[in-house]
């Protein structure tokens, strides 16, 4: 879960970095030097869109937050309008810590040159060190970071600090990264984080019982929201730019890594798919609570529907069984466009279900991809005829 | 033979009296896989599937012998589990739960590595040698005793290439399931130089997906190997940032961690990579056949 910067500014503060004095719009700190008003989105560059305005006095700060609140950057909601006591600022260094997931540890990487996107800084101009779990942040490696960015006296001390608080901030709040870009030294010598990127770990929220969980913003989908709502894994692909062509597929999968294989069957063939659900133990919740997933899957509206699941240990005419009951619910698409392939426990019984109710069903996936394959070339043809 | 389980292996199940770890104890049991307990905290001295119950894991050990742990206990309890699991001195941990806190995985395989505890997972299906001993959540009628090695992340995608194997006639030596979050205690190259060292596995397929970089060791490694490896990575199709059930199956901005950039480094390691899925029976089939050939032209030559 992304953080907006006065969200993860508000976790770096709890863990003692040093902040510019801040508040939401219509709110402002008192600041004798002006204020840096900021879009809150969650995509980045937002500076070169315009959403990151200075304003000298009181009347400029009412026109520039009046302009932001509310509003879009490009294709982003404007989710609050954050004001800033405006810095002098000397210089910008880049500080971040994050999971290297590969290494399995922590991460602390720092630059001379912040204020940047860090892809664009020469890589022997990049400093990192990685923290050992088991023994925690050493006072060696930041010594290390500091002497690479040249930094000593008082604003060393600070620079101590600030990374010990992104450090805390990273592993106490359960983020999988803690990005500074720019740290500031003001022109009066002090260090202080300019920005904040924080991305949270959605399986540590339990830790948090303040989190909700990942936002549901309201941009997303029918689908997604059902999604959500029924604990299954969903993926919306019509909003995408290029959108699906037509005829396009929607994949219903259990497990991660067959979902995506069963994606790639389709997609390696030229077809495009509108959307998928990974069922993620939802088999488990039963018949009734399958059939409803099913029922979401059916708002891809996607021209055909492919079922692959392979089970080991648990019988397949439950998900059967659920995709029959959804089939006879309003809205259920024609069962002609449905193809199945199940494995698992008792699949002759799942087969003899389906078949019963006019479904293609196979044992075999690249059966199944054929006929749908075959689906496609069918309804592509009628629809060209129509054109 | 086989990777990571042997005749000696012998198994506890953590968790034992939970619906998970009961179920996998009665399978093991009834499948012939040499479990031999269990650890409840609170239920020493019953018995599950006809298995001792202990309330400790180093009682366990002592009790039984004890080796291997299959662990089924719920994400909040994990991380002291894998500690005890350690300092019970076992070798070899499946840790089958997912939906771990990150920097809890991050401090558990940190220990377990300082102190020789080899873990899978977590968010791991397990490792099984048919006919050997099965810690995984397959089905032992669904496998076949072989010669190929697999390593992979996903369960269910696993599932697929056993059957893409037996339909072209072949069958596992060991099957390892590294497990689909983000920080995994065992890598690919891990198990490729397990699987180099068995002399009855013939090839090993490896099977990758979207996100992180543990590919690359494996290509790497792969390239040194006499063992032949095959390679096929999952997601090409899928969208980049939707995290479908594995939390590290998600792409960042980082163009290694894309399946493309993974195949081009397998291709250019050598190691021939399957497109589909349903291409990997045929591409194993032929790279086994070439290997013959080259090695009779070797033995000629």
């Amino acid at each position: 879960m992304k953080l907006l910067e006065y969200e993860g500014k508000a976790l770096l503060a709890k863990h003692g970095a040093a902040l510019p004095a801040g508040a939401i719009w219509p709110a402002f700190p008192d600041s004798a030097s002006g204020w840096v008003v900021k879009a809150q989105v969650l995509a980045g560059g937002r500076g070169k869109r315009g959403g990151i305005r200075i304003a000298a006095d009181r009347n400029a700060l009412d026109v520039e937050a009046g302009a932001l609140h509310g509003g879009t950057l490009g294709d982003e909601t404007i989710h609050a309008v954050y004001i800033e006591q405006k810095l002098e600022i000397a210089h910008e260094y880049y500080l971040a810590a994050l999971v290297d997931r590969d290494r399995g540890q922590v991460a602390v990487i720092a630059s001379a040159e912040g204020g940047v996107d860090i892809e664009q800084v020469a890589h022997e101009r990049i400093h990192r060190v990685d923290i050992d779990p088991l023994i925690g942040l050493a006072a060696f490696q930041v010594q290390q970071l500091r002497r690479a960015l040249g930094l000593e006296g008082e604003i060393a001390r600070q620079f101590q600090t600030l990374v010990a608080a992104v450090v805390e901030t990273l592993v106490a709040e359960d983020a999988e990264l803690v990005e500074v870009n720019p740290v500031i030294r003001t022109a009066d010598g002090r260090l202080i984080a300019g920005d904040a990127k924080v991305l949270l770990d959605d399986d540590a929220v339990s830790r948090h019982p303040a989190r909700s969980g990942p936002v549901a913003w309201s941009s997303d989908s029918a689908f997604m929201q059902r999604c959500r709502e029924l604990d299954v894994i969903g993926v919306d692909n019509r909003r995408r730019v290029p959108a699906p062509r037509r005829p396009s597929v929607s994949i219903l999968g259990n497990g991660a890594g067959l979902t995506m294989a069963t994606y790639d069957q389709v997609t390696l063939s030229g077809v495009d798919v509108a959307g998928a659900i990974e069922l993620h133990g939802a088999l488990a919740r039963g018949v009734e609570h399958t059939a409803d997933v099913f029922e979401a899957f059916f708002l891809l509206e996607a021209d055909v529907l492919f079922v692959n699941a392979f089970y080991q240990l648990r019988s397949t005419d439950a998900l059967a069984n659920a995709l029959v009951m959804a089939l006879g619910r309003p809205g259920a698409p024609e069962r002609s466009r449905v193809v199945c392939r199940m494995r698992g426990v008792n699949q002759q019984a799942s087969r003899a279900i389906l078949e019963e109710a006019g479904v293609f069903y196979s044992p075999s996936l690249r059966e199944a991809t054929e006929k749908v394959l075959a689906l496609c070339r069918t309804l592509g043809r009628a629809g060209e005829g129509k054109a | 033979m086989s990777v990571l389980l042997d005749a000696n292996t012998k198994i506890l199940v953590q968790g034992i009296t939970g619906t998970t770890g009961r179920l996998f104890a009665e399978r093991m049991k009834a499948g012939g896989t040499p479990v031999v307990g269990g650890v409840t905290p609170g239920k020493g001295g019953s018995l599950v599937a006809g298995l001792p119950v202990f309330d400790s894991m180093r009682e366990a050990v002592a009790a039984t012998g004890a080796n291997a742990v299959l662990s089924c206990i719920a994400p909040a309890f994990i991380v002291d589990g894998v500690f005890e699991i350690v300092d019970a001195g076992i070798a070899l941990a499946v840790l089958y739960i997912e939906n771990i806190p990150v920097h809890d995985a991050i401090r558990m395989c940190a220990y377990a590595k300082a102190r020789g505890t080899r873990i899978l997972g977590p968010n791991s299906a397990g490792v099984v040698s048919p006919g050997l001993a099965n810690m995984a959540d397959l089905n032992d009628a669904n496998l076949r005793p072989g010669r190929i090695g697999i390593v992979s992340k996903s369960g269910t995608l696993t599932y697929e290439i056993i059957e893409e194997l037996h339909q072209v006639g072949l069958g596992e030596s060991t099957v390892v399931c590294l497990g689909g979050d983000r920080v995994v205690g065992t890598h690919y190259d891990d198990v490729l130089q397990l699987f180099e060292a068995d002399p009855e596995t013939d090839l090993v397929v490896v099977i990758g997906e979207p996100g992180g970089g543990l590919e690359y060791p494996a290509a790497a490694r792969a390239a040194t190997m006499r063992t032949p490896v095959v390679a096929y990575i999952t997601g090409q199709g899928s969208p980049q940032d939707a995290r479908m059930g594995h939390a590290g199956a998600v792409v960042g901005d980082d163009v290694r961690s894309r399946p493309q950039s993974k195949m081009e480094a397998f291709a250019a390691a050598g190691i021939p990579v399957a497109g589909r899925v349903t291409d990997i029976g045929a591409l194993v089939v032929r790279t086994l056949e070439n290997v013959q050939r080259g090695r009779r032209a070797g033995a000629k030559g």
